[in-house]
């Protein structure tokens, strides 16, 4: 229990830590909120009532306490852009990349499971060596790159699947399902790649030690030997690699969205950027940084479940 | 001087009523308020006290000037300046209705039957809103999209998009209207001899072809296309010789200084490595510097001595002198303020004789030309994405012909 409280405790530090990172981050940006907004054709007069209708020209410091008060009463801010709460924005957008995530992680991590075990029960035989050549290329290939050629392929050339997404954010899941196989295919197959490695490794250590040999010379079938002993000790290092996977999906998401202008986290973020519309940025960093800590966590649990030697030592 | 406007009859609301000159005077004032904050107000204040406007029946609306103006009508022209009903926010009197809007989502219009030009050719316009421009290309190139508006397609994804089936490239000759200004303000372009220099050493048609494939036209420093109602056939003629001599007599041999560019359009750095090649000859030597695009416009435009911007074409050449050239202008981004050349503009606008009016702006022209802060090497086509079903798209300004944009099946029937 101390152990989990441990946790628990430096989780929260990173994720106060990391908010205020993103905090100055934001305000190290070049150019200002007012003169974006405006655009180019911004009298100086204007840029100046904007501002002080903004707040912009209080000190950072001081904005920063006021909005991370306002984080703690569950008060994401309002939108510099549309002037609406950023919970409105978020909310929604992040109800839509979690549809795309599940996508990707459910069917890209199961399969991806399966090629690696597969790939290291046959060792430098043919299947492994189609299964890690494939997904070597994913690795290396960038997902956007990924998502781009899936979208000249499968919207384009064969129009199976719609190239972008035009509804906004409040669409319903219906309206996007068709829209979230691409994007969620260009994360699993970059994602896969490390997963493969991974479960491969895994699985050709598991099979060379002594308990596997053991149950093999008892005379237990090789299926048998697999599924209920090579197979749940092999998982155990994957892992750490599937948590950290779930928390990088956030990234890529935001590459792979804007590709297909998917109306969620990754779009967002980008679009807040270019308009300097920091609360919704803010938000969304926290939010980040919120997940990464969480699937890191559920890790450590896990494995501390799993692992029993784990829990001591702490 | 004083504008008296008779508004068209049948002309009605999106709700039904008339529109009257009551409704007129309420729409200018709307847009004169500070409160309001629209960019064209900067124009049109000095010229009207929104108090003085006079009603004088159901369809006359007399505005008195506070300085003579023969081009306010063209002033009203500019798209900031569609009549509005403060009371009812969306209710306009254009031939579609507002259904919908979303910012940075999605929104539609539907048509308006009762348009005193009749029934748009249209049923209904749905608009989503897509970040990136290749996800755009995408969207019309999967047949998702039929428009891609407000996008100029550079040269290489037009020529992809004009050879998919379902896709084109429409044309609106001359609508991006490119820059490198020089600022008066800063040395060494304060001296008028190195302007010239400047304007008299590259080569505009090398220009033109380097960056956008010759799509366009040249300026020659003249910055009204030539669509233009007063535009006259006037411009920089290329002679590197004298603009070396010219950079000798102000003792500005063996120039060299920083150009200022970013990707906010992917014309101005070709555009900026264009002209640095060609004034190589003049012995002027320039150095490429890119700043960040977000922050171009903000932190670089009108703050270093040279740099590269662009414009859209469609304003009238009152507004355009006045607003980019005139002393004192906050768009004037070359700090230009010559007594003599807003003079002549003064008298422009003060005269009512068409053709006298059309004189003074084309000495305008040659006095911009001569005299002022703009390299305008080119006016280059704007290429526009629509989908091969798609027929009458026109541009005008910065607008195109609502009414009579249409599908090829619709107009068969």
């Amino acid at each position: 229990v101390r152990t989990v409280l441990r946790r628990l405790v430096a989780s929260i530090v990173t994720v106060v830590l990391a908010s205020a990172l993103v905090f100055l981050g934001v305000q190290a940006l070049p150019g200002d909120v007012a003169s974006q907004l405006l655009g180019q054709d911004a009298t100086p007069d204007a840029v100046a009532t904007l501002r002080g209708q903004l707040g912009l020209d209080q000190p950072a410091w001081q904005r920063y306490l006021e909005w991370l008060g306002g984080l703690l009463q569950g008060d994401l801010g309002t939108s510099l852009v549309t002037g609406s709460g950023v919970g409105e924005q978020v909310w929604p957008a992040l109800r839509n990349t979690a549809l795309i995530a599940v996508v990707a992680i459910v069917v890209g991590i199961t399969a991806s499971l399966v090629l690696g075990v597969v790939a290291g029960l046959y060792r430098d035989r043919w299947p492994d060596g189609i299964i890690s050549g494939v997904s070597l290329v994913g690795m290396s290939v960038p997902e956007f790159v990924v998502a781009t050629v899936l979208v000249l392929l499968f919207a384009i050339v064969w129009p199976v699947f719609p190239a972008v997404v035009l509804e906004g954010r409040d669409a319903t899941v219906v309206e996007l399902l068709p829209a979230v196989w691409l994007p969620a295919a260009a994360l699993g197959i970059a994602m896969a790649a490390y997963i493969v490695r991974m479960a491969r490794s895994a699985t050709i250590d598991v099979m060379a030690s002594e308990f596997v040999q053991t149950a093999e010379l008892k005379g237990l079938s090789r299926r048998r030997v697999v599924l209920r002993h090579a197979l749940p000790s092999a998982l155990l290092p994957t892992l750490n690699v599937i948590a950290l996977n779930v928390a990088w999906l956030f990234g890529g998401v935001v590459v792979v969205e804007n590709v297909v202008n998917y109306p969620g986290i990754g779009t967002l973020m980008l679009q807040s950027v270019s308009n300097r519309d920091l609360p919704v940025l803010q938000a969304i960093a926290v939010i980040s940084a919120v997940v990464y800590v969480l699937c890191n966590l559920a890790a450590d649990l896990a494995a501390l479940a799993l692992d029993p030697r784990q829990r001591k030592g702490f | 001087m004083r504008w008296t406007f008779h508004l068209r009859s049948g002309v009605t609301w999106h709700d039904g009523k008339d529109f009257t000159a009551d409704d007129a005077a309420a729409a200018l004032a709307h847009l004169l308020d500070p409160d309001t904050a629209s960019p064209q107000a900067a124009v049109l204040t000095p010229l009207v006290d929104p108090a003085a406007l006079q009603v004088v029946d159901e369809l006359t609306l007399v505005v008195p000037l506070l300085a003579p103006n023969a081009e306010f009508g063209s002033l009203l022209t500019n798209y900031n300046c569609y009549v509005a009903r403060p009371d009812a926010v969306g209710v306009g009197t254009g031939p579609f209705v507002l259904e919908e809007f979303t910012p940075a989502g999605r929104g539609s219009v539907t048509a308006y039957a009762d348009h005193w030009r009749g029934r748009p050719t249209l049923d209904r316009v749905v608009f989503s809103s897509v970040a990136d421009v290749g996800a755009r290309t995408n969207a019309l190139l999967a047949g998702q999209v039929d428009l891609v508006s407000q996008t100029n397609l550079d040269v290489a994804t037009a020529r992809v998009v004009a050879a998919s089936d379902r896709a084109t490239v429409a044309r609106v000759p001359n609508a991006q209207w490119y820059v490198l200004p020089m600022l008066t303000t800063a040395a060494p372009f304060t001296d008028v001899r190195v302007r010239q220099a400047f304007k008299l050493a590259y080569d505009p048609q090398a220009v033109l072809d380097l960056t956008v494939a010759g799509n366009g036209t040249v300026a020659r420093d003249n910055p009204l296309p030539p669509e233009d109602p007063y535009w006259v056939d006037y411009g920089t003629e290329r002679d590197p010789e004298r603009a070396r001599s010219l950079l000798r007599e102000a003792g500005m041999e063996n120039l060299e200084l920083d150009i200022s560019t970013s990707s906010y359009d992917p014309i101005l750095t070709p555009m900026a490595i264009a002209y640095r090649d060609s004034v190589a000859e003049a012995g002027i030597r320039l150095n490429i510097s890119t700043e960040s695009a977000d922050s171009y416009f903000t932190s670089t435009w009108m703050q270093v001595p040279l740099m590269s911007t662009y414009w859209y074409t469609g304003r009238s050449a009152d507004q355009l002198f006045n607003q980019i050239f005139r002393g004192g202008s906050s768009y004037n981004e070359t700090a230009w303020s010559d007594p003599a050349f807003d003079q002549l503009l003064d008298a422009a606008r003060a005269s009512v004789d068409t053709d006298r009016r059309r004189t003074l702006y084309q000495d305008a022209q040659r006095y911009v030309v001569d005299n002022g802060g703009a390299i305008t090497p080119m006016f280059a086509d704007r290429l526009v994405g629509i989908s091969r079903d798609v027929v009458n798209y026109r541009e005008v300004g910065f607008e195109f012909d609502w009414i009579g944009i249409g599908f090829k099946q619709a107009v068969q029937e």
